[in-house]
């Protein structure tokens, strides 16, 4: 049993340190979502919004139904932790990591495909524009939710850090695709696959230094 | 000093998944705003964390205070994430190894969370100090070959009565792969254990 002088030494600490109650820390992480989340409308606003550009209606609510589930499916899975403080299983991450940017591409193409002409090639419209309008949409959200969960993924800060750059990714995903008419499969994987798997590789980067509770995550444990 | 022979029986057997414990409420009023608490959480975590590391720092009691000191600040400074029904034991054994890794490494530039637990310090049972020995050292050649995560999971389940759920979530994997540890380093130790009666019957 520790004796009593170490227990009071690290009491007087805890003391000393000032640290946010549950509700204090949802306070602080509710306000900076919510504001990165208005940051990220503006840009899709400003840049023009929702755009038919002579996309027929069902062909809009379906690609957009369906890449709404698929993208909340991901941010539930990648934006929280469950039941467990060390967060979802490594298998559940990797599977999201693996899965999301092909189910999205999947239903559009598929979707797409159902209406004639809907998946031709726009030769004016290489996916540079998309690119950059996600990567803009996604930065803000990203940097938010990563700092709001410092120190908090003990096990795989990597892992964890990848999967929020995932639900994020698939969530402007959806705005993405009310703005771009494109469904031409080139395209896609420019403009809107690319920017998610770069919102992966940097929540990954971001997990190694932020969500961790210590050194970077690649830390090896030998086996004698 | 830990008792092989008890624990390849499960005499330390894992707990089963119960409802919230004494820490995991604790934890709960003093991430909802009780600074009291904290004493409770520590009551709770110190002792079993301490006893644990006192394994795998091979008796450095001023390190394994350090890790246990960084574990409960760490817990405290993320009191206003802890998930509502989360464990708090899990949580804390999971800083705690990731400390203690951390630590090592920079100690010693590489870090092995090995089978230090059993050794040839075990009380014997069998009649004969010499074939208490024998055995113990049968069973800590056994255990140590086995791959460290394997070791890991057997002693987190065995030793410190981890359930599985709760094991899983500390080593960061899954039930499943947790239950073939246990079950490989079970293996392995009844069959140091055998070696050891047939070799008394010859």
């Amino acid at each position: 049993m520790p004796d009593r002088a170490f227990k009071d030494r690290i009491l007087a600490e805890v003391a000393r340190r000032p640290s946010p109650t549950r509700r204090q820390a949802l306070r602080r992480s509710a306000v900076l979502v919510a504001l990165a989340a208005v940051l990220s409308l503006a840009v899709f606003w400003i840049r023009g919004g929702i755009r038919a550009t002579g996309r027929p209606d069902l062909l809009m609510i379906g690609t957009a139904v369906g890449a709404f589930c698929l993208a909340a499916v991901a941010l539930v899975l990648g934006a929280r932790r469950g039941r467990s403080m060390g967060g979802r299983p490594p298998t559940v991450l990797i599977g999201l990591l693996l899965a999301t940017p092909g189910a999205l591409l999947l239903w559009k193409v598929l979707w797409s495909s159902g209406f004639a002409g809907m998946t031709e090639r726009w030769p004016d419209r290489a996916g540079y524009r998309c690119f950059w309008l996600s990567l803009s949409m996604m930065l803000g959200p990203l940097l938010a939710l990563v700092f709001t969960r410092r120190r908090t993924a003990v096990n795989h800060p990597g892992l964890t850090g990848a999967a929020l750059g995932a639900g994020i990714g698939a969530g402007v995903w959806v705005f993405v695709d009310l703005w771009c008419p494109v469904a031409y499969t080139p395209h896609l994987l420019i403009g809107h696959v690319l920017p998610l798997v770069l919102a992966m590789g940097l929540g990954s980067v971001l997990g190694c230094w932020v969500l961790g509770i210590s050194s970077p995550c690649w830390a090896r444990v030998s086996t004698k | 000093m830990v008792d092989g022979a008890k624990l390849i029986a499960g005499g330390n057997s894992p707990a089963p998944d119960e409802g919230p414990s004494g820490g995991d409420k604790a934890m709960q009023r003093y991430s909802d705003g009780d600074d009291g608490a904290f004493s409770e959480v520590y009551d709770d975590v110190a002792p079993r964390l301490l006893n644990w590391l006192g394994r795998h720092t091979k008796g450095d009691g001023a390190l394994a205070q350090d890790v246990v000191q960084s574990t409960l600040l760490c817990m405290h400074d993320a009191r206003g994430r802890f998930i509502r029904g989360a464990r708090v034991l899990p949580w804390a054994y999971t800083i705690a190894r990731r400390v203690l890794i951390d630590a090592l490494r920079k100690r010693h530039g590489e870090v092995c969370l090995s089978s230090s637990w059993i050794d040839e310090g075990v009380e014997p049972e069998a009649e004969g100090l010499a074939d208490a020995a024998d055995a113990a050292r049968r069973m800590a050649n056994a255990f140590g070959t086995l791959p460290a995560r394997t070791q890991e999971a057997f002693s987190l389940m065995r030793a410190e009565g981890l359930s599985l759920k709760e094991t899983a979530e500390v080593l960061g994997t899954t039930v499943t792969a947790v239950k073939l540890r246990v079950h490989r380093a079970s293996k392995a130790l009844h069959a140091a254990m055998n070696a050891v009666v047939g070799a008394r019957g010859a």
